[in-house]
């Protein structure tokens, strides 16, 4: 490929990327003209960013490279092609100009930050969360470096170290609803209502937030709430889609037909056309009996989003409504297809099926629909029983949380989670052999269940039998990668064994995994002080020492370590 | 910085975060796990109605119901309440009245009891709790009336969080506890609610079914926790369950004709159907075959349909037959059953009630036992406010077309501080039958009883005063009960009949008669249980409008049908199997 420089007639500087005429050209102002035409990366640069701001990426890409050619030990140049390169998804070419531009200047944060993308897109999660580490630590109020560190622990369902991080992250809406959301995620609803809640309060306009918030609240039945948490929004952002659209779908909801009916109707006039207008209006239609009226914008809905679940499903129940089978079994029929997994969809279809003289049909749809029923009441009795085996158990009854497990492994025998929660009330009985076998169901139960390996590899330390332990801590990481605590171990395993390079590796992806992981920053610092590499040991457990200022174990690490000083344990 | 708005432009589509959010978005995809919506009203017709008014202060009835907690109810079992029942204990063809109640958790406190009132035949009613022998005071729940030892005197049995009790009526106006010698004692603890005395076999004998709610211990209960979502309600610890709860197991007892009962719960299949949480048990002959079925709506889970096979055995086809879940498939707050000939086709249809933001259910029975629910086009959806309890089928002003009643109340005092949409205490809710397939709700021209409020659970129709209309006695928790007096338009006529059984049960539980009036056909069953855990006045009483003449027949469990031909109205009709209707035993007042 080759790059031309033309010059126009007019007062217009032109890029072409092949010289033909099938491109358009890449037309600019002359100043900025003149300035490039000076040969200086920064001319370049400020061309690049004109025509990026005006979303003509071709050209800015065009004019970043001929910064890079202009001036190639410039960092600022590079990263403005990486960039480039990235934002046109040609990730292998950006990759590369951003290392260039970190081997002229590695404080350049957001060549950290885009090499994490880059990193994290390509599935490679541990060197993204390295790269935005580093960005943090350049600066540690960075925001992106925060929301995508926090994300992408989200994303590996380490909720724990996402709350950790955010905990005292600056005032910022994306980073508020992150911490909201990994609440959530990690079943603490109270706490991401509340906290969400007390963040609203101080940020009335932060409207993201404040529809996390609704939705945790509608996800736990808590409409009353969630209707009184939007209304002011909506009254207050009358042209904002989102928001009118959250409200509109908890009225509806909430079986409120007085309030939905009118706001739905005033929401449609306002979307015109809208899959969503069309969808919840025809719903509400259905259900207050206008089911001609009904099937029109359903249909109209089915015709923007045709492989929409809960259009179909409505369409057919409106259908069968209408004495029309055929019809209703088809668009019911649909609706399975896209998801089945409701029983809804197979108690409609049974009726359709029966009304049309297909008996068979319809008990198997009424045999699918009563077991859906089932499975949700033993789900109902599990959460139920889970919820009193967690109270005993913070209450120091872990005999009655150890009763509460099994009854619900005799509801859910094949239930890996409970297994392994059944073993964790069993270690408080001290009952090591049951917690051994309830591990050992867990992990048959589930075979890439990493936290249930991790603690079989710990029985087998206590039981002394370090090649099974090796075996389960290697297992749990197979299962888990990133998994801090099973790398940890499996770090102090090959240490006691002498393997110090190897067990220092490991060290280093636990708390690549979990910065703020205590016992792997200190069995870095051992480890490193083993190899003689004090300045890095004594690093490690100030690190250790930062996240938890009294332990013990760290500081007399620390004080044991030549070169540093003595620390006062507080 | 040059070149940063292509990062901070990006969208981490990728994380779990977006797709979490996403998810909450489309949650109206789960409108089935929602309310139903509330139906737009119709204007009222306005025309007029019968009036009712509480008459339970001089009647008589001033004892409070003491029912678990008030400002708070901790533990399912105390939100439960109670039944009642009118019946004619002492024979004097005055119905009497029972009602059932509780305690506090702490322990009883004085004057908590279940309470028997003898008619004074004046208006007013004694309290002979003690003098009866029914002075107690336990978490009663379930009461239904019948003759198990066909001795001309009406039995009593009770469910409760604890031992069921039968109390033999004795006849003399006194009642003894036979639970033990009957073979009715449990061994283990269990949640009684619903109950009814019938014939399955119709050998003649009453038998007893039984629902058992959750399997529930307040030795160890689950403690509410906000963190357990069968535990809260729109963001408020409440007490636990039923959700999460294991579902009671139900159990069928065969009279053995001496004065026993055989728990024949395993051999008739009864007990294969656990994991409903059952309420109120209602009996009948729901496809017209001659034998009786048993429905009981269940809270929470499909309600039950179970048909008689006629061999002793019973099997389960509530979902085939449209009454186990809403039209939509939607598990419902089943509680209470009203029960009647709302088709005027000779079947039996069934009123059952359930938790706010849900309709009253109507499934109209086509006299096959196969049901439509007809909620929606009966226009009964437009009330969705309350948790409905008691109900009933009934003809209160007389016009010939039954109507439908039923009482609310709240399980969840403490949520209204915080929601006063979710009042605690309701109005009554009674809806005037159009003759057309619809129905209109009445909210101020029935009187000013049915706008009182109250925490109201179980709720019995029936003639108190015989003057001829339809009254009814109603459970309040931790209030006194509630008697409307019914004074139905003097022009409209009526007509009771009293069934007393020979070679079928002395209680006539099941017999049916089909009265012919003015080109309209209506049937009723003597039923032992409907309404919530409750037991209706046992004479059938069928509003008849304009019309002054009637044809009618009984068709008793036994088999035997006998026409009563043309009879005269505004009279009670006393009929004794075999000997046909005997002289007028009472007219209007």
């Amino acid at each position: 490929m080759r790059l031309c420089r033309t010059f126009a007639a007019g007062a217009v500087f032109v890029l072409s990327l092949t010289c033909s005429a099938q491109k358009p050209p890449c037309e600019a102002p002359a100043a900025l003209r003149a300035q490039a035409r000076s040969g200086s990366a920064d001319g370049y640069g400020a061309l690049g960013e004109w025509y990026h701001a005006r979303g003509n990426d071709r050209c800015a890409l065009l004019a970043y490279r001929e910064a890079v050619r202009a001036a190639p030990a410039s960092a600022p140049a590079h990263i403005w092609l990486g960039l480039a390169l990235l934002s046109s998804g040609q990730g292998g070419e950006a990759a590369s100009e951003l290392r260039r531009a970190l081997a002229l200047d590695g404080s350049r944060k957001e060549a950290h930050l885009a090499l994490g993308v880059i990193e994290h897109d390509r599935g490679n999660t541990a060197e993204a969360l390295a790269q935005w580490e580093v960005a943090l630590v350049l600066d540690p109020g960075s925001v992106q470096a925060l929301d995508w560190i926090a994300k992408t622990r989200i994303e590996a369902r380490q909720f724990a170290a996402a709350i950790d991080l955010l905990r005292t992250a600056p005032e910022a809406e994306d980073l508020q609803v992150d911490r909201v959301v990994a609440y959530s995620m990690a079943s603490f609803f109270e706490e991401a209502v509340n906290f969400g809640t007390k963040e609203v309060a101080l940020h009335p306009d932060w409207l993201r937030l404040r529809m996390a918030v609704a939705t945790i609240l509608v996800q736990r039945n808590r409409y009353q709430e969630a209707v009184a948490l939007l209304e002011p929004a909506v009254q207050a952002n009358q042209d904002n889609y989102d928001i009118q659209l959250l409200y509109l779908r908890v009225l509806v909801l909430n079986g409120d037909l007085e309030a939905a009916k009118p706001f739905a109707a005033e929401f449609t006039k306002k979307h015109p056309n809208t899959f969503d207008g069309l969808y919840l209006r025809g719903l509400l239609e259905r259900k207050d009996g206008d089911l001609e009226q009904a099937l029109k914008d359903l249909s109209a809905a089915a015709e923007l989003e045709p492989a929409h679940y809960d259009v179909r499903y409505n369409l057919g129940v409106t259908l069968a409504k209408l004495q029309r089978p055929a019809e209703a079994k088809s668009q019911l029929q649909r609706a399975e297809k896209i998801d089945g997994s409701s029983p809804d969809v197979h108690f409609q279809l049974a009726r359709v099926l029966r009304a049309s003289g297909e008996a068979v049909a319809a008990k198997q749809q009424m045999d699918l629909y009563e077991e859906k029923l089932r499975s949700r009441a033993v789900h109902d009795q599990v959460v139920s029983l889970a919820a009193q085996a967690a109270q005993r158990l913070a209450a120091g009854d872990a005999a009655a949380a150890a009763e509460a497990e099994k009854e619900i492994l005799k509801l859910s025998p094949d239930d890996a989670v409970h297994c392994y929660d059944l073993a964790l009330a069993l270690d408080q009985l001290g009952d090591l052999a049951a917690e051994r076998a309830a591990l050992e169901r867990a992990v048959a139960a589930q075979p890439d269940f990493a936290v249930a390996y991790n603690q079989l590899g710990y029985l087998a330390i206590r039981a002394g039998d370090d090649t099974a332990a090796e075996r389960f801590f290697r297992r749990a990481i197979a299962s888990a990668p990133q998994y801090a605590e099973a790398e940890s171990n499996l770090g102090s395993l090959l240490a006691k064994q002498g393997k110090d390079v190897e067990a220092e590796g490991h060290f280093r992806t636990a708390v690549a995994a979990n910065p703020r992981y205590t016992d792997a920053w200190i069995n870095l610092a051992a480890s490193l002080a083993s190899r003689s590499e004090f300045a890095e040991a004594r690093s490690a457990a100030e690190r250790a020492l930062k996240i938890e200022p009294a332990n013990a174990d760290a500081a007399t690490l620390l004080a044991m370590l030549p070169g540093g000083n003595p620390v006062q344990r507080p | 910085m040059r070149g940063q708005g292509l990062l901070t432009r990006r969208s981490f589509v990728a994380g779990a975060a977006a797709a979490w959010f996403s998810r909450g978005l489309a949650q109206t995809s789960g409108m089935a796990g929602g309310a139903t919506k509330a139906q737009t009203r119709r204007p009222a017709t306005g025309r007029p109605y019968a009036s009712f008014t509480d008459v339970s202060a001089q009647a008589g009835l001033n004892a409070v119901m003491v029912y678990g907690g008030v400002e708070r109810i901790k533990f399912i079992v105390e939100s439960m309440g109670g039944g009642c029942a009118f019946l004619d204990y002492d024979n004097d063809g005055w119905i009497d009245i029972f009602i059932l109640g509780g305690r506090r958790l702490e322990g009883a406190p004085p004057g908590a009891s279940n309470r028997l009132y003898r008619n004074n035949r004046d208006g007013t009613f004694t309290d002979v709790t003690l003098r009866a022998g029914l002075q107690g005071a336990g978490w009663a729940c379930g009461v239904c009336v019948g003759d198990y030892d066909n001795d001309g005197f009406e039995d009593i049995f009770c469910t409760y969080y604890g031992q069921n009790r039968l109390y033999r009526n004795k006849g003399d106006g006194t009642f003894t506890d036979v639970t033990k010698e009957c073979g009715l004692l449990d061994p283990v603890m269990r949640f009684g609610t619903g109950c009814s005395f019938f014939d399955y076999n119709r050998d003649g004998h009453l038998d007893l079914f039984v629902a058992n709610y959750v399997e529930f211990d307040l030795r160890h209960p689950p403690v509410p926790t906000i963190a357990n979502p069968t535990c809260s309600y729109e963001g408020m610890e409440v007490y636990c369950g039923p959700r999460g709860l294991k579902a009671g197991r139900h159990s069928l007892y065969r009279n053995n004709g001496d004065g026993t009962f055989t728990d024949v719960s395993e051999s008739s299949g009864i007990a294969k159907h656990q994991g409903s949480y059952g309420m109120t048990a209602v009996t009948a002959d729901f496809d017209n075959d001659g034998w009786p079925d048993i429905f009981l709506a269940c809270d929470s889970t499909p309600s039950l349909l179970l048909m008689n096979n006629h061999d002793g055995t019973f099997r389960e086809e509530g979902f085939d037959r449209g009454v186990a879940v809403s039209e939509e498939g939607v598990e419902q707050a089943g509680m209470g059953v009203g029960v009647g000939d709302i088709g005027l086709n000779g079947g039996t249809s069934l009123l059952v009630t359930h938790f706010q933001k849900d309709a009253s259910g109507l499934f109209l029975n086509h006299g096959d036992g196969q049901f439509t629910d007809v909620t929606f086009n009966s226009r009964l959806a437009v009330e969705t406010r309350f948790v409905g309890w008691g109900a009933a089928i009934a003809d209160f002003d007389n016009d010939g077309l039954p109507d439908l009643f039923w009482v609310n109340g709240n399980v969840y005092p403490e949520v209204e501080r915080k929601y006063p949409q979710f009042p605690f205490k309701g109005p009554r809710i009674l809806f005037r039958n159009l003759g057309d397939g619809t129905f209109e709700e009445l909210t101020t021209e029935a009187g000013p009883a049915l706008a009182q409020k109250h925490a109201s659970r179980g709720l019995a129709i029936g003639d108190f005063d015989n003057d001829g209309d339809l009254d009814i006695l109603i459970m309040n928790v931790n209030e006194a009960p509630s008697l409307l007096r019914n004074d139905a338009p003097a022009k409209n006529h009526w007509i009771k009949f009293k069934l007393t059984g020979t070679k079928s049960n002395r209680s006539a539980i099941g017999a049916r008669v089909t009265v012919r009036y003015g080109g309209r056909v209506q049937m009723q069953e003597l039923l032992s249980q409907a309404s919530y855990l409750s037991s209706n006045d046992p004479r059938l009483h069928f509003g008849l409008g304009a019309v002054t003449e009637i044809e009618a027949d009984v068709a008793w469990p036994s088999g035997r049908v006998e026409k009563l031909g043309r009879l005269a109205v505004d009279r009670v009709l006393t009929v004794k199997e075999g000997d046909g209707p005997a002289k007028p035993a009472s007219g209007r007042n």
